[in-house]
């Protein structure tokens, strides 16, 4: 494939604003960013839309389209967990996690239960997090480059985490909400703008779409296609099928005209295929292969246990939203706990109006290039969608214009997965002169690309979907149950977060390094979050239970203020002050590091 | 009894006998004044290398208001009898909203999988030339979940305006 000059003008702009904002306008955004706050004018609006903008990653910008590409409906629970996150963090957490005032995870761990261990169990799992979550974006990167440039995947991954540590090290953009937001629309839009120029263009088509897709055939290619495999697949053809073939097929050498019958076929890497305009797509073993299991939910789809597997998906996706490092800091912008709550709902608008786009994207990608089902690596769809539909410029126009949007996707959800591990690393672990801030923001990006490098990359969505699991059987019960709970201690919370990220951090890494057992307990270990979330709320509160005696004697205080409002006086109007030099509207990470460059 | 809208520096003279001596937790000091310096969790973990929060002056923004309020509000700070009793009841009110939030939507959305398992003809059906479940996941879902979050906005402000009634009268 040759390389998209829009699209590669497009990223670079995309990183060079980036870079240069955090770069330059550091004075600018510190100075903007405490007077918004001090005046406290950023509105709910405002704020959602900065919410939005840093939780929307490459999961979501790629990731769900492609799995809506291969599994059909099943990946509709994607989108939906993604939003109905945001709906338990509305009813549970929102706005007493603002009136604690705590900036982070660790930091609310501490002050509820007054313990240093937990503040430290906490660090440990939020470094873990960021790490499991950063090396999903970084692997869409590298997709990303290697579609637009045909460069290989790992100048990609090596790349892009170089722009994200550098943005991060020079002061990073996150400080700034105006940012944040415009990014929201600036993804919203790039996902948009191709698929209303699709719709419309190719509107004569929809009759032959509706034919082919509702009938119980498997998709077919709309053009001539080739295919080259990178990496040794099973194919499931229903039809025979007749192509051409380069390379080794059922570890036989060809080169030539090949006949496919009913039934499984082994492809080696580096092998060419070619397929005839009209041709039934063969698609990877495990994914439905017919237009009616793919329309259909629960029916045909890879797990063996689809009820299980889409109930700890849903579960994972719900409770783990709030437990994600990188969205709490956010919500410290809301003037107090009402506009937290505000925020959040309006969140749950924009994020319903976005995943619109990426549903629509993947059912388009269905009829136009179902030769991505071919390889199984659906989540470059988006990303070539309109250069198999359009011609010429039109599709290097709109082609650059997804790019962007992808880039910008995973630009700002790195960083700011990034900044929260670097924030966290520089106070709470490395000591003496390690503490240095552009040290830890190094070291928070170099581990994550190594394991992007070497760990074989899973779809997108679903390795961030296990992120979500971790979150959900860690700090989900230690927020809900710290809030709700007066009677947690710090023993009990530990307990809890030691075996539910012990147990949940375990089977993701099994998943993503592929050694996942068979049957049952592979089933858990491919989505744990419905065994371990209960696990670890019933450990907290069981151990809590036995070692009553350490309940926190100022726990009415810190209840109190958590849910009294406001305008009780309970809490200081403005963000509480804190040791060392803390702009208001800066995440600590940031507001730390700051006393370290200064 | 009165209630000094902050205290002195530490570290300054002839200890004031009537000051209870920091970290200790009986519950004299809980009074409004705790209130105001809240940030900093009370013992300074000594593992944190940040040097322990400096002692502060810190005046009450809205005096009158403050005023008018203290004494329902130190009791609702000194955890007394009806300051406990007030706070308990928020919490239980705003944990009975969103629980109830909660079931409804886990009943409702919670239900979808297994309806789609196990009414297959329901999920084969049609509507608009679209199939029901992407109907339903793909657009109707959103909506709902605004919704419940609306209502929980409303049934949150309404037990806020409760609790803030009771303790300003």
């Amino acid at each position: 494939m040759q390389a998209n000059l829009y699209a590669l003008v497009a990223v670079a702009v995309v990183a060079l604003i980036t870079i240069g904002i955090g770069g330059f306008g550091v004075r600018f955004a510190r100075s903007t960013s405490d007077f918004l706050v001090a005046s406290r004018t950023v509105n709910p609006r405002w704020n959602a839309a900065a919410i939005s903008g840093e939780y929307l990653s490459a999961a979501s910008f790629l990731g769900i389209a492609g799995l809506v590409l291969k599994e059909g409906a099943d990946a509709l629970w994607y989108p939906v967990g993604f939003t109905g996150g945001y709906l338990a963090l509305l009813l549970f957490v929102a706005a007493p996690l603002r009136r604690s005032g705590a900036y982070t995870l660790p930091d609310f761990a501490e002050l509820r239960l007054g313990s240093v261990e937990v503040r430290r169990v906490a660090t440990l799992l939020v470094v873990i997090l960021g790490w499991l979550y950063l090396v999903p974006q970084l692997q869409a990167a590298g997709l990303t480059i290697t579609v637009l440039t045909g460069w290989a995947n790992w100048v990609g991954v090596f790349l892009v985490a170089l722009v994200v540590i550098a943005n991060v090290v020079v002061g990073g953009m996150r400080a700034i909400t105006f940012v944040q937001a415009f990014q929201y629309w600036l993804k919203l839009s790039a996902l948009a703008v191709p698929v209303f120029v699709l719709l419309v263009t190719q509107a004569g088509e929809y009759t032959h779409a509706r034919t082919t897709a509702g009938a119980d055939a498997p998709p077919a290619f709309p053009a001539d296609t080739t295919v080259q495999v990178e990496t040794d697949v099973i194919l499931q053809v229903t039809e025979p099928l007749q192509l051409t073939a380069v390379g080794e097929v059922d570890n036989a050498e060809v080169d030539g005209t090949v006949y496919w019958g009913v039934g499984n076929h082994e492809v080696s890497e580096d092998t060419t295929l070619g397929f005839s305009a009209g041709s039934a797509v063969p698609v990877v073993a495990g994914e439905p292969a017919h237009n009616d299991g793919w329309l259909q939910p629960m029916h045909g789809g890879s797990s063996e246990f689809p009820l299980f597997a889409t109930y700890s998906l849903i579960i994972a996706t719900f409770l783990g939203t709030m437990g994600l490092p990188h969205v709490l800091v956010r919500y410290y912008t809301n003037p107090d706990g009402r506009a937290a709550r505000a925020s959040t709902m309006l969140v749950l608008a924009l994020l319903g109006v976005f995943y619109l786009f990426p549903i629509i994207s993947g059912m388009l990608a269905r009829l136009y290039v179902p030769q991505l089902l071919v390889t199984g690596e659906t989540d470059a769809a988006v990303l070539l969608l309109p250069g198999a539909v359009l011609d010429s410029w039109p599709a290097r126009l709109l082609g650059g214009i997804v790019a962007a949007g992808a880039f910008a996707a995973f630009l700002s959800t790195a960083s700011g997965l990034m900044v929260s591990v670097a924030g966290v690393l520089s106070t709470d672990v490395l000591t003496g002169r390690a503490r240095d801030f552009r040290f830890a923001a190094l070291l928070a990006g170099l581990v994550p690309m190594a394991f992007a490098l070497s760990v074989a990359s899973m779809d997108i969505a679903r390795m961030v979907g296990l992120a979500f699991a971790v979150a959900a059987s860690t700090f989900c019960p230690l927020l809900v149950l710290g809030i709700w709970w007066r009677k947690l201690t710090d023993v009990g919370a530990v307990a809890g977060l030691l075996l539910g990220g012990g147990l949940s951090v375990m089977a993701v890494v099994a998943t993503a390094v592929g050694i996942a057992p068979e049957g049952w307990f592979g089933a858990i270990v491919a989505q744990p979050a419905a065994v371990t979330v209960p696990l670890t709320f019933f450990t907290m509160v069981l151990v809590s239970k036995v070692t009553a005696n350490r309940i926190p004697h100022d726990v009415a205080r810190v209840l109190a203020r958590l849910h009294a409002p406001e305008r009780l006086g309970l809490v200081p109007d403005a963000p509480p002050p804190r040791p060392g030099p803390a702009p208001l509207a800066l995440p600590p990470a940031t507001s730390r590091a700051g006393r370290h460059r200064r | 009894m009165s209630h000094p809208y902050g205290r002195p520096p530490p570290g300054q003279g002839v200890p004031n006998p009537y000051e209870p001596a920091p970290h200790t937790h009986d519950h004299r000091r809980r009074s409004l004044e705790r209130l105001v310096d809240i940030p900093a969790p009370v013992p300074v973990p000594p593992a944190r290398q940040s040097p322990p929060p400096k002692r502060v002056r810190v005046v009450l923004a809205e005096r009158k208001r403050a005023r008018r309020v203290v004494r329902t509000l130190a009791e609702v700070e000194e955890q007394t009898g009806v300051g406990e009793m007030l706070v308990k009841q928020l919490i239980r009110a705003q944990l009975v909203a969103a629980v109830w939030l909660a079931l409804v939507v886990a009943v409702t959305i919670g239900a979808l999988p297994l309806v789609f398992m196990y009414v297959p003809a329901l999920a084969e059906q049609s509507v608009l030339g679209l199939r029901v479940p992407w109907l339903v996941l793909g657009f109707a879902v959103y909506p709902f979940m605004l919704a419940v979050g609306w209502l929980y906005l409303r049934l949150t402000d309404r037990n806020e305006q409760n609790f803030m009634n009771v303790v300003e009268d």
